[in-house]
């Protein structure tokens, strides 16, 4: 039965929300809405067990001492601390003030360091001398400086290079990977409507 | 009857919406039938990807040290619009429980989205009972990290960097924040690493960072190239589908030349 009834529910359910996506029917209407929303709830309440998991991990890491476990201490608390402010002080405004200058300045300051991290990758796989590496900073460095609009004879000619870079091969390859994904989508979800793949079993 | 004919006559659908369905429906019937295939005289043969064949490499390793295996499955869940990168990210998640369970190699599964939590902690479940070792299951092997991109980029990495694994797949969706647990899986020299996503923005990054790299629908082909006989029909559907497009690109390329 634990078997079956996920893989009945897969089966009934997958054709009614993808004819409702097709067909313009106020009965399919109705019934593809009501599931659509069946699944957010469904999708919501996973985030019970997302908190009950970070729980289980972090005490874990505390009680055993295992490396990092001050990291854990300091996530705990946090996740209690934004808990007991968004419970208790709802509607306070408290919640917004932890957003707005605890949590935005933190990732603003996280995302900043991605150019370095990419600039460090880049160069990274230069000097492991493959030549995907080699094209892809050098493609890099053209595309930047030529985004730049630098002035000079030599440098200008960089604009119109970097345009015909990102207009034809780099598009060129981008529609050709888009392509392939929307099939791979698209067999992967027939792949779990026609009952072939049961990734909820 | 006339509750089917009321139904019937209060439905409508576009042009393109039949055309659409339609093409749906011929890939469907080819993927059942190309799987039966499969099922009942012979697999088709998969071509080798890299990044499978480093992971089934590194397998052994893992056997021989007992270091964990992390699969980094992204900030995709289940149920959203990455749900199959995330179904990608699970069929390497159940190959290494399987095969984890087996040789009491550790694999640890972070994640950003509690859905993909749901599938992976059933990966790995399915993955002991599978092996006959129902008790190597544990919950805390798949953590919820963080639902927010770069906070789940950071925690990842400090986890690689509290516990450097054998290998680091990082298979899913992901965006720019991919790049803090591949650079900290990288300062590992240990690691191999291996990426896949479908974003093509994406893929510069984990090819800078990564040894092997699943680019675009190859994360699609994963389980397949890991021996899930019942994918390999739908790959074939995708193969031959993706053949009759670049087909009609190609004609209708020269068409229009001859035309103009």
């Amino acid at each position: 039965m634990r078997r079956i009834l996920p893989a009945l529910v897969a089966l009934l359910v997958g054709p009614v929300v993808l004819l409702d996506y097709f067909l313009e029917n106020p009965v399919l209407d109705a019934a593809g809405r009501f599931l659509l929303e069946g699944a957010i709830v469904l999708a919501a309440s996973a985030l019970l067990l997302g908190l009950w998991n970070l729980l289980l991990v972090h005490e874990r890491q505390i009680r055993r001492r295992e490396p990092g476990w001050p990291a854990s201490v300091v996530i705990l608390l946090s996740t209690g601390a934004t808990l007991a402010l968004g419970l208790a002080g709802w509607g306070s405004g408290a919640l917004t003030w932890f957003y707005r200058f605890v949590l935005f300045p933190l990732e603003a300051s996280t995302g900043a360091l991605l150019a370095f991290v990419a600039v460090s990758a880049a160069v990274r796989a230069w000097r492991l001398s493959s030549l995907e590496g080699g094209v892809m900073l050098v493609v890099g460095v053209i595309v930047l400086v030529g985004t730049l609009a630098p002035q000079g004879p030599a440098l200008t000619a960089l604009g119109p290079l970097r345009d015909w870079i990102v207009s034809v091969p780099a598009m060129a390859a981008v529609r050709g990977i888009l392509l392939g994904v929307a099939l791979g989508i698209i067999a992967t979800g027939l792949r779990v409507l026609l009952w072939i793949d049961r990734p909820y079993e | 009857m006339n509750l089917l004919r009321l139904l019937w006559e209060s439905t409508s659908i576009t042009v393109e919406g039949l055309a659409a369905l339609g093409a749906l429906l011929v890939l469907g019937a080819l993927i059942l039938v190309l799987t039966l295939r499969v099922r009942l005289v012979r697999p088709f043969a998969v071509r080798p990807l890299a990044a499978a064949e480093r992971v089934r490499g590194v397998l052994g390793r893992a056997m021989e040290t007992g270091e964990p295996l992390h699969v980094a499955l992204g900030i995709g869940g289940l149920g959203d619009v990455s749900t199959a990168d995330t179904l990608a990210g699970l069929a390497l998640v159940s190959f290494l429980a399987d095969r984890g369970a087996l040789a009491e190699v550790p694999v640890r599964v972070r994640l950003a989205q509690p859905t993909a939590l749901v599938g992976a902690l059933a990966a790995l479940q399915r993955g002991a009972q599978g092996a006959g070792y129902p008790e190597a299951y544990d919950p805390a092997q798949a953590a919820f990290v963080a639902p927010v991109p770069l906070a789940y980029g950071a925690g990842t990495a400090e986890a690689l960097r509290s516990e450097p694994p054998v290998a680091n797949a990082m298979v899913g969706a992901f965006g720019a924040e991919v790049l803090l647990p591949a650079q900290a899986g990288g300062d590992q020299p240990q690691t191999v690493q291996v990426g896949g996503t479908s974003d093509p923005s994406v893929l510069p990054l984990l090819l800078a960072t990564t040894d092997s790299l699943l680019a675009g629908e190859e994360i699609y082909a994963l389980g397949a190239a890991l021996g899930r006989a019942d994918h390999t029909g739908s790959l074939a559907a995708q193969d031959l589908a993706r053949a009759l497009l670049v087909l009609g690109i190609v004609l209708g390329a020269v068409l229009a030349l001859v035309i103009a």
